[in-house]
C-alpha cells in the first residue's frame, strides 16, 4: 500500500486530523469522502453532484459541510506548495495504480486544500485536481463515480475568444511573451540587414503579435537604406485542437490589418496563410516553401514562438518529426531561425515523474498571476483557464490528443546542431532591451544568459525567482549560402 | 491504512528541519544530492549552509545599537567603528580563518516556495527584500499609479519612471511601455479609421491628375498583356506604389517578364528591383489582381482594395514632407483607361517639361530609397535594364496594339494618345537618343544624378 508521505512540519496537524479519522469507522470514512464537501461555491464538485449516492454503499449524511471542528483554514493543515505536490503524486500514484480507495481520501484532502480562488498554491492545485479527476474518469471504470466531476474540466468551449485587441493586450500581461518578442525581433532585424525583401514564417502562438513591433523596428532602423518588402507567412491548423490563446477573428483580418499598419509606416507587405497541422510535423507548410518562386536577395525568417513542441515528438511517433521539421528547414537556406519555447520536460513517459516536472513549472504561471492579475479581473480568468488547458492536455489526455510536450532547452539545441544549424548570439543591445521591459514587470522575473559549453553562444532565458521560464535562440545555418551569391 | 498514514517520513525534497520561530537558527541541513548546477539562481548549492531567519531579525533594521547615545547600526562593524567616537573600546571582528562556506537564506513564511532549503536565496539582502516584498504590508504608494511596494527601494524606483512616459492611442487608451502601444495600435480600429479618413482626401486630389503615371500604368498593363482596369479607391502614394509594384511583382515573376521580353526569353532573375525601377510607376496599379492562384492564397493590399474600399491607405498626413505632388502626379484613381489617357494627353500636351520635371521628381521620389539602393549595388544590373528597358519600350512600342502609349518620364516623353503613338515614334527615338544624360545615355544617368539628390528617407519614415 502506499503511504503518505507528509512533511514533518505538518506532522503535528495532520496527526490531529487523522487521529479523528481513525475514531471512526471506515465506513464513516468512506461516507465522508463520498461527500466530498465544497469549500467554496466554485470548487471542483458543485452540489448537484453531491446529491446522488456516489458508491453504492454510502449513504450522503452531510453533503456540505466538513465535521472536523478546527478544518477551517485549510492553509493552516497543509497549505504550501511542496505538501500540496506531495498530495497530488500520491493521488496520481493511486489513480496509476488503479487504488480507487485512496484516490478517493487523497482527492477529499486536495478538494479541501484546493481551491480556485485561493493563493497561487491552491488554484495551482485546484486545477491539478481537475486535470486528475478527468484523467482517472476516463481511465477505469474503477473511477466511474468520479465522471460526474470530470466533467467540469476545461474543454475547448470554455476557453475565450480574444479580439485582437484583447490579444494585444494580453500578451503584454507579464513578460512571458514579450521576452521572445525582443529577443527574436533583435535577432531578425540584426540577419536581414541589407536584404530587399524579407520573408518572416510565423510559427507563433500569440497569433503574429510579435510582427507590429518588428515592422516598427525595420521602418525605423533602416533610414539609409528602403524598407524591405515585408512577406508574412502563417499557419492555419485546425481550429478544434488550437491551444490557447484562442483567436477571435479570422487571420484574413488580422493580416489585412498587418499589412495596413505596415503601409503607414511604409512598408511593403505580404500576408499569406498556409494550411498545415504540427501533428504531421508541418509538412504541407515545407511542401509551399519548397515550390515557392526563387527571389533575388530575399531572407527567409522563420519565427517559432511556442509553437514547435505541439509537433510530435519520439515518444508519440517513431517518426522523428521534429528532426525531419528542422532538417527540411536547413534545407530551405533560411536566413535565420528563431526558437522561442517554454523551458521543461513534459514528455516523459511515466505520469508520475511527468506530473512532478509539471507541478515544478506550472507554479510559476500562477504565482506571476498573483503579482498583476487581481482577483475575479476575467484576465486572470482567461490567463487561468488557458493554463488549466495545458495542465488538462498533459495530466488528463495521453496519446495525439496529448500535444503540450516540451522539452527541455538542451534537447531542442540538439536537434538544431543534429539538423546543421549554428547559434547565433543576440547581442548586447537584444539583452538591454530585455531587461529594461523586465523592470517594469514584478520584481520577480529576470533574465540570464546562459552559454551552453558545446556553441559558445550566448541565449537568454526568461527567469521567474531565478526559475528558467521561457528560453530563447536564433539560429542560422551552419555554412549557408547568403542568398545573395546564388 | 491509518497507521501507515501517520508515519510521516521525510522525502526526498529536502524540507527545512528547523523551526522558524526561534532567533537567528542556524541550522545544518543536507539537501539532497539532486544533480543541479551550481550556483545558478533557484539551484542553491547543495553544500551551502542554510539559514533560517525569523521575521523579527530579518525585518530589523538597527539591530546593534550604542550603548552611549541609542543610534542604531545594521551591522556590528559599523557599531564598533561608532564606538571609536565615544573613545569606548571597541573591536573589529576578523573574517574567520576557516574556509567561508556560501549562505543561502529561507524565508521565514511558512507558506512561502522559498521556504524550503531547496529554493532559497544567496543572499541575505535578497531575502530581506522578498521577505518585504512578499509578505510585508504594501506601505510605499505610488501617487500617479495604483501600485503599491514593500520596499522603500522598489517604490523610489517606480516613481522615477511612472508617467515620464506615455503613449496614447487615438481610441484614448494610455501605454507605458512603447512595446504594447504598437502592437495595439497596429490593430486598433482607430487606425482603419484614421487612414479611411486620409484615403477619402487624397481620393480627392489625385482626381485632379491622373497624368504620365497613369498611363505608364496603362501601359505597363499592356506590356502584361492584360488590360486590368485601375482599382476604385486606390490612391497610390509614393510609397503605396512601391508597396504595390513590388507586390505584383512577386507573385509571377516568371510569367510577368516573359510577357515583357516577348515570351521567350527567360527572365532575368537577379534583377527585379531593377524591372520594377525602370517602370517607375508602371505596375502601381496594375495586374493588383493576383494572376497566380496555383498554391496559395495571397493576399495583397490591392486585393483587399478591392473588396474594402478602407483598407487601401495612403497617409500623406502622417508625412511631414511635402507630398501634394507625388499625389497628384501618381494617383491612378477611379477612371477608365480611355479617360486617363485623355486626361494625360491634355496634360502632356501642354506641360511638356513640368509634366515631366513633375514626373521625374514624382518618379522618383516614388522609389527614392529603393533607387539608392540600386545605384550602390546593382550598377552594372542597372545599365543592362536601362538599356533593354528603353530599347524595349520602342521594340514594343511597334508591337502595339493601339492601346495605350509608353511614357518615358525621364526621358521627356510626352504623353500622348495611344492614335498617334505610331507617328510619334520616330519621334520618341529621336528624343530617346539625344536624350542625352536622360535618355540617350542609357546607363548612368538613367539612375542618375537626380536620383539620389532626391531622396528623403527621413520623410517617408515620418511617423512616430
Amino acid at each position: 500500500m502506499s503511504r503518505l508521505f507528509l512533511p514533518s512540519c505538518l506532522q503535528h496537524s495532520l496527526i490531529l486530523f487523522l487521529c479523528f479519522l481513525q475514531k471512526l469507522s471506515f465506513a464513516f470514512i468512506i461516507i465522508r469522502i463520498a461527500c466530498l464537501p465544497s469549500s467554496s461555491s466554485s470548487s471542483v464538485f458543485s452540489h448537484s453532484h453531491l446529491q446522488r449516492p456516489i458508491m453504492n454503499t454510502t449513504q450522503i449524511i452531510n453533503p456540505t459541510r466538513p465535521i472536523w471542528p478546527g478544518f477551517s483554514s485549510s492553509k493552516s493543515l497543509c497549505g504550501d506548495a511542496n505538501c500540496m505536490e506531495q498530495l497530488l503524486l500520491h493521488c496520481a500514484k493511486a489513480i496509476e495504480s488503479n487504488d480507487a480507495t485512496l484516490a478517493q481520501q487523497i482527492i477529499w484532502v486536495l478538494n479541501n486544500l484546493a481551491s480556485p480562488d485561493g493563493d497561487s498554491t491552491q488554484r495551482l492545485a485546484s486545477s491539478f485536481l481537475r486535470a486528475l479527476i478527468s484523467r482517472a474518469a476516463s481511465k477505469s471504470p474503477a473511477f466511474a463515480f468520479l465522471s460526474l466531476a470530470a466533467t467540469a474540466s476545461v474543454s475547448q468551449k470554455m476557453l475565450h475568444r480574444f479580439s485582437v485587441i484583447e490579444l494585444a493586450e494580453f500578451v503584454d500581461l507579464t513578460p512571458w511573451h514579450r521576452f521572445g518578442f525582443i529577443a527574436a525581433n533583435a535577432a531578425i532585424l540584426d540577419a536581414v540587414e541589407g536584404y530587399s525583401s524579407v520573408h518572416i514564417v510565423d510559427l507563433s502562438l500569440t497569433h503574429c503579435m510579435q510582427i507590429p513591433t518588428l515592422i516598427d523596428s525595420m521602418a525605423n532602423k533602416l533610414h539609409k537604406q528602403p524598407p524591405p518588402l515585408l512577406k508574412l507567412t502563417v499557419i492555419a491548423s485546425d481550429a478544434e485542437s488550437h491551444p490557447p490563446p484562442l483567436l477571435g477573428i479570422s487571420y484574413e483580418e488580422l493580416g489585412s490589418k498587418l499589412v495596413n499598419f505596415a503601409t503607414t509606416r511604409n512598408i511593403a507587405m505580404e500576408f499569406r496563410i498556409i494550411s498545415s497541422s504540427y501533428s504531421d510535423g508541418l509538412s504541407s507548410l515545407i511542401e509551399q516553401l519548397r515550390i515557392d518562386p526563387f527571389v533575388f536577395n530575399e531572407a527567409l525568417v522563420v519565427n517559432c514562438h511556442m509553437m514547435l513542441h505541439y509537433i510530435p515528438d519520439e515518444t508519440l511517433t517513431s517518426n522523428p518529426l521534429r528532426s525531419v521539421l528542422l532538417k527540411e528547414l536547413r534545407d530551405l537556406n533560411p536566413t535565420i531561425v528563431t526558437l522561442i519555447d517554454e523551458d521543461s520536460d513534459f514528455t516523459s513517459t511515466n505520469f508520475i515523474s511527468r506530473l512532478r516536472s509539471l507541478y515544478n513549472y506550472m507554479w510559476i504561471p500562477y504565482e506571476t498571476a498573483d503579482m498583476f492579475l487581481t482577483r475575479g479581473s476575467e484576465h486572470r480568468q482567461w490567463y487561468e483557464a488557458d493554463i488549466s488547458w495545458k495542465i488538462d492536455n498533459i495530466v488528463a489526455k495521453e496519446g495525439a490528443e496529448r500535444v503540450e510536450r516540451l522539452e527541455l532547452k538542451s534537447r531542442w539545441f540538439e536537434r538544431m546542431r543534429e539538423a546543421k544549424f549554428a547559434g547565433v548570439g543576440f547581442g548586447e543591445r537584444a539583452g538591454t532591451e530585455v531587461k529594461t521591459m523586465l523592470e517594469e514587470h514584478a520584481t520577480g522575473w529576470g533574465m540570464k544568459e546562459d552559454v551552453e559549453d558545446d556553441d559558445d553562444v550566448e541565449r537568454f532565458v526568461l527567469t521567474w525567482k531565478g526559475h528558467s521560464v521561457v528560453f530563447a535562440s536564433a539560429w542560422a545555418p551552419i555554412n549557408g549560402v547568403a542568398a545573395d551569391l546564388i | 491504512m491509518t497507521s501507515e498514514v501517520l508515519q510521516t517520513i521525510s522525502s526526498g525534497s529536502g524540507f527545512a528541519q528547523s523551526s522558524s520561530t526561534l532567533d537567528h537558527d542556524e541550522s545544518l541541513i543536507n539537501p539532497p544530492l539532486v544533480k543541479k548546477k551550481r550556483n545558478l539562481p533557484g539551484n542553491p548549492d547543495p553544500e551551502a549552509e542554510v539559514i533560517a531567519l525569523s521575521p523579527k531579525t530579518l525585518m530589523a533594521t538597527n539591530r546593534f545599537l550604542c550603548e552611549i547615545c541609542g543610534k542604531g547600526f545594521q551591522r556590528d562593524q559599523n557599531l564598533q567603528l561608532h564606538r571609536r567616537g565615544h573613545n569606548l573600546p571597541w573591536k573589529l571582528k576578523q573574517r574567520t580563518s576557516k574556509e567561508v562556506r556560501k549562505r543561502v537564506y529561507v524565508c521565514p513564511e511558512k507558506t512561502c516556495v522559498h521556504h524550503h532549503s531547496s529554493r532559497a536565496l544567496g543572499d541575505l539582502t535578497g531575502i530581506k527584500k522578498h521577505f518585504c516584498r512578499k509578505h510585508g504590508e504594501k506601505k510605499w504608494k505610488c501617487e500617479k499609479c495604483a501600485k503599491r511596494y514593500a520596499v522603500q527601494s522598489d517604490w523610489k524606483a517606480h516613481s522615477k519612471t511612472c508617467g515620464t512616459r506615455e503613449y496614447r492611442c487615438d481610441c484614448g487608451t494610455i501605454f507605458s511601455r512603447r512595446d504594447s502601444f504598437i502592437t495595439h495600435r497596429a490593430f486598433c480600429d482607430a487606425l482603419a479609421e484614421e487612414t479611411a479618413k486620409i484615403n477619402a482626401v487624397s481620393h480627392l486630389n489625385g482626381l485632379a491628375a491622373a497624368g504620365a503615371a497613369g498611363s505608364v500604368n496603362l501601359n505597363y498593363q499592356y506590356l502584361m498583356g492584360t488590360f486590368i482596369p485601375p482599382l476604385q479607391p486606390f490612391v497610390p502614394q509614393p510609397q503605396t506604389n512601391q508597396n504595390h509594384h513590388h507586390q505584383h511583382f512577386q507573385p509571377p515573376p516568371p510569367s510577368s517578364l516573359s510577357l515583357w521580353m516577348g515570351q521567350d526569353i527567360a527572365p532575368p532573375q537577379p534583377q527585379p528591383q531593377d524591372y520594377d525601377w525602370v517602370f517607375g510607376n508602371a505596375k502601381a496599379a496594375s495586374a493588383c489582381i493576383d494572376n497566380n492562384n496555383t498554391h496559395d492564397e495571397h493576399i495583397t493590399q490591392n486585393a483587399n482594395a478591392s473588396l474594402t474600399t478602407t483598407t487601401t491607405l495612403s497617409v500623406p498626413s502622417l508625412f511631414s514632407n511635402d507630398q501634394p505632388q507625388n499625389a497628384n502626379a501618381n494617383s491612378n484613381v477611379n477612371m477608365s483607361a480611355t479617360a486617363l489617357l485623355q486626361k494625360a494627353a491634355e496634360i502632356g500636351v501642354t506641360s511638356t517639361t513640368t509634366a515631366a520635371t513633375n514626373d521625374q521628381s514624382t518618379f522618383l521620389q516614388s522609389f527614392p530609397l529603393k533607387s539608392s539602393d540600386q545605384t550602390t549595388t546593382y550598377d552594372g544590373g542597372e545599365k543592362f535594364f536601362a538599356l533593354f528597358g528603353s530599347n524595349n519600350n520602342i521594340g514594343l512600342m511597334s508591337h502595339s496594339h493601339n492601346h495605350q502609349e509608353i511614357e518615358n518620364p525621364r526621358n521627356d516623353v510626352t504623353v500622348e494618345s495611344a492614335l498617334d503613338e505610331l507617328q510619334n515614334y520616330p519621334w520618341k527615338r529621336r528624343r530617346v537618343d539625344g536624350g542625352g544624360g536622360a535618355g540617350g545615355g542609357q546607363t548612368r544617368d538613367f539612375l542618375g544624378v537626380g536620383v539620389q539628390t532626391l531622396c528623403h528617407p527621413s520623410s517617408i519614415n515620418g511617423w512616430i
